[in-house]
């Protein structure tokens, strides 16, 4: 192999400015032919906005993009996927109601023709292991399948130039696995990847060279020889940084919340938890893993009251509060945060200090009599800003206008102020960046350190490794196993993960 | 015969409301609602009278019928889909203004007539061979162009639909637009030439009323119509040929009102048997578990999202 590989792609001075915020400030990449470009940075370093102006989604404001050496103009995906440019989104752009093969077609050039098209998903997918049933509807294919169907759209295509854009954070480790040989296959064939994420141990794994991105700017790019996970690190967040681990639970207590055997149909007529039992006790983390979609968040929603489940109870410290209103169950003390801060966790419509007394509002604590207490409210407002270092011009500063870490703090003081017994915590650092990802993680084991008991739902294996003192497997609405923390296994926490249960992997 | 006629007239009836669900069938695919229906009717049957009158051929008041409507379609298309703006508001917007605007045409051109202006309306052209099937050839082969093209339409229209690479196009833009983007087509200009198209068509659909049968135009000629061919839409579940039986089911209860009232006959109040398809759509909303309801209906779609 010669060491002087072409250059398939060269971005030259990318700028892009949206209302005023810079996302990309005069970015210059590089990417080879036969090479897997790792694209390295925290979240709203400008990595997904630069790729979606290589792919004609955006419109760059400033610079110029060659191919092969040759300026090209891209308006559109358009002309992007006829330069052999595709691109593999973090949230798929497909249509959940639609077939894969239709999901394929579509924009596809050529003669309306089905048959000959799932052929070919048949003949690409034999060729690549990304086999996959051309007429299964895509809502019903679980997520690993769906993003073959991305991929197979871009190779039937004729891509030469693949972007995924954190194409692991929806898969098992298995998956990610298997991803990686199609990676390694795509490569080997003179082909090139730009490979977006913000974990450093697949960088490591995967990439042949890595370009770090922080705050809109090009940092440095690397070949992986000479890289290490520190310097990565240091290089995308700016300084060093030293993550939380968790020590291990000293002080538990006595149960703080028994769930017996619940069930639970949704309104689809699925049955998404099906006979799900499981304890937390006082000053300890239960860790549920998961591939999305099973059940988790379901199991979040019957714990806070907003959901029922059909069959089963719930007790928190002994008193049932199974198909309770959410209101009596947060005078339980029950925290909840959920997975999606902007449509669930907050009205971001409203000031900072609203937010914070979002359920409170019939609260003596918050009210005068039928009335609002306002200086109460902005007094508790003003102590939990600085208790939890939130980042805001005010406590009457609209919540859209914070930035996610910070709209996400909001969420985590409220609702800790409310978890007396139990915090619920789904996806808590979903979206954020490494600063705000530890300043949660310490959150949680603080409080579990002051004797609460907290649930930690998450996808991010590495969080839910990291934290939990026990942890949960669960698949379409089963526990299947509950591991303690020294004994659990990674591999076989990803294996049950798929629903393959086996007592050892020998 | 009375079979024959109540039949045909089911037809004439159900054929404005054929063709503007049609239209809101593709129109709603592509994730926009064409709420300016109603006006875009009034139009159509202004243009259709006024282009027959003034000309003297109807050939030129379909025209103007289909331009009336495509002008309302362009301003609802650029409010709703360039300038993203609400869909119902701006289509509230449109239809009270196509009410003043007909009329204020109408006047006008022809001040206040004493008489109602007429025109000759569309005549039947009969099928040869086939109009002579006894009982229904005279009501499916002996009925006017626009007649046909509506029960031509509904097939054609679920082909497109469920068959061509334009109604993928089409389907795929309303359940989720940035996969069309993605897919590196232009969700504007398909979402805006489906309103232009939809409007055309319901143009047409308006004029069947002023120059399809009656021959003169007034200004509560559509009468909520428009909106009974959005409603058939949601009741036909976004298929076409859901949306055949749903606009025969609304002409046939028309039809027999008039049969019952003309004839004298009162079996049932007449204003129950023309209630009767409004409860039927009603009782079909709430009996269906699930309508293919494009998920992005109504939501503009925001390409650069930062």
């Amino acid at each position: 192999m010669s060491n002087v590989k072409e250059t398939a792609v060269e971005l030259r001075g990318i700028s892009k400015y949206f209302s005023g915020t810079v996302a990309n400030d005069k970015i210059d990449l590089e990417v080879k032919r036969g090479e897997v470009l790792a694209l390295l940075g925290e979240n709203g370093a400008g990595k997904t906005t630069l790729m979606r102006i290589l792919y004609g989604m955006y419109r760059a404001d400033e610079g110029e993009i060659l191919i092969d050496g040759k300026p090209v103009t891209i308006n559109s995906p358009y002309d992007a996927m006829n330069l052999g440019i595709g691109m593999i989104h973090q949230h798929f752009t497909l249509v959940p109601v639609h077939t894969v093969v239709e999901n394929v077609m579509l924009g596809l050039d050529g003669p309306y023709d089905p048959g000959a098209v799932a052929e070919e998903i048949r003949t690409l997918g034999r060729r690549y292991g990304l086999e996959v049933d051309p007429y299964a509807t895509v809502r019903l294919l679980p997520v690993g399948m769906q993003q073959r169907v991305e991929i197979l759209k871009a190779l039937i295509r004729k891509a030469c130039i693949l972007i995924m854009d954190e194409p692991t954070a929806v898969l098992t480790p298995q998956e990610t696995d298997r991803l990686f040989d199609f990676v390694r296959e795509f490569r080997s064939g003179g082909n090139s990847v730009v490979f977006i994420t913000h974990k450093l141990n697949e960088v490591m794994n995967i990439a042949d060279r890595i370009t770090v991105l922080r705050a809109g700017r090009t940092v440095g790019s690397i070949p992986k020889v000479e890289a290490s996970e520190s310097a990565l690190a240091r290089m995308m967040v700016g300084r060093d940084l030293e993550l939380t681990t968790g020590q291990p639970a000293k002080n538990v207590g006595e149960v703080v919340l028994d769930v017996d055997n619940i069930g639970v149909i949704s309104s689809r007529g699925h049955r998404v938890i099906d006979g799900l039992s499981f304890q937390i006790r006082q000053g300890e983390i239960l860790g549920i893993a998961g591939v999305s979609g099973n059940g988790q968040e379901e199991l979040a929603e019957v714990l806070c009251g907003l959901r029922n489940a059909e069959e089963g109870d719930i007790r928190v410290s002994g008193k049932s509060i199974v198909n309770c209103a959410p209101l009596a169950i947060i005078a339980e003390g029950v925290g909840y945060i959920p997975s999606d801060r902007q449509s669930e966790g907050l009205v971001l419509d409203m000031t900072v200090a609203e937010n914070l007394m979002l359920k409170g509002s019939s609260d003596p604590e918050f009210t005068k009599g039928r009335f609002l207490d306002m200086a109460a409210i902005e007094e508790n407002a003003s102590r939990q800003v600085h208790e939890f270092d939130i980042k805001t011009p005010s406590v009457s500063t609209r919540t859209k206008a914070l930035s996610g870490g910070n709209q996400q703090k909001v969420v985590v003081a409220r609702e800790i102020a409310i978890a007396s017994k139990l915090l619920v915590a789904v996806q808590p650092t979903r979206g954020l960046d490494l600063g705000a990802t530890d300043y949660v993680h310490r959150v949680l084991l603080r409080e579990r350190d002051k004797g609460k008991a907290v649930l930690l739902i998450s996808t991010e294996l590495s969080e839910i490794m990291n934290l939990s003192d026990r942890i949960g497997v669960i698949y379409r609405g089963s526990l299947l196993r509950v591991f303690t923390r020294e004994n659990a296994d990674i591999g076989e926490i990803g294996l049950l993960m798929t629903g393959i249960r086996g007592e050892s992997n020998e | 015969m009375m079979i024959t006629g109540v039949l045909m007239r089911a037809l004439q009836m159900s054929t404005p409301l054929l063709l503007g669900s049609l239209a809101e069938i593709f129109v709603e695919y592509t994730g926009v609602m064409n709420m300016a229906i109603e006006g875009i009717f009034l139009m159509g049957a202004w243009g259709g009278f006024v282009g027959a009158y003034l000309t003297k051929s109807l050939f030129w008041g379909l025209v103007l019928a289909m331009v009336a409507g495509v002008v309302i379609g362009a301003v609802y298309a650029f409010i709703t889909v360039k300038l993203k703006q609400h869909q119902i508001v701006t289509g509230v917007a449109l239809n009270i203004l196509s009410g003043g605007i007909s009329v204020y045409l109408y006047r006008v051109l022809f001040g206040v007539p004493i008489i109602p202006l007429t025109v000759e309306s569309l005549r039947r052209i009969p099928i040869p061979v086939l109009c002579k099937i006894p009982v229904i050839g005279q009501a499916l082969f002996n009925q006017n162009i626009l007649t046909y093209l509506a029960l031509i339409l509904m097939p054609v229209g679920y082909w497109v639909l469920f068959r061509t690479r334009l109604g993928l196009i089409v389907r795929s833009t309303g359940a989720n637009p940035e996969a069309v983007d993605a897919a590196g087509i232009n969700v504007e200009r398909t979402q805006t030439l489906a309103v232009l198209a939809s409007s055309a068509i319901n143009g047409l659909a308006g004029a069947f009323y002023s120059i399809g049968f009656l021959g003169m135009f007034s200004d509560d000629i559509i009468g909520g119509r428009g909106w009974i061919a959005f409603a058939i839409c949601f009741l036909g579940n976004w298929n076409p040929m859901g949306a055949l039986v749903g606009g025969l089911v609304f002409g046939l209860a028309e039809s027999l009102a008039v049969l019952l009232q003309t004839s004298g006959i009162r079996l049932v109040p007449n204003e129950l048997l023309i209630a009767m398809p409004y409860v039927l759509t009603i009782i079909a909303t709430i009996a269906r578990k699930q309508f293919n309801v494009p998920a992005f209906l109504g939501v503009p779609y925001v390409k650069e999202r930062s």
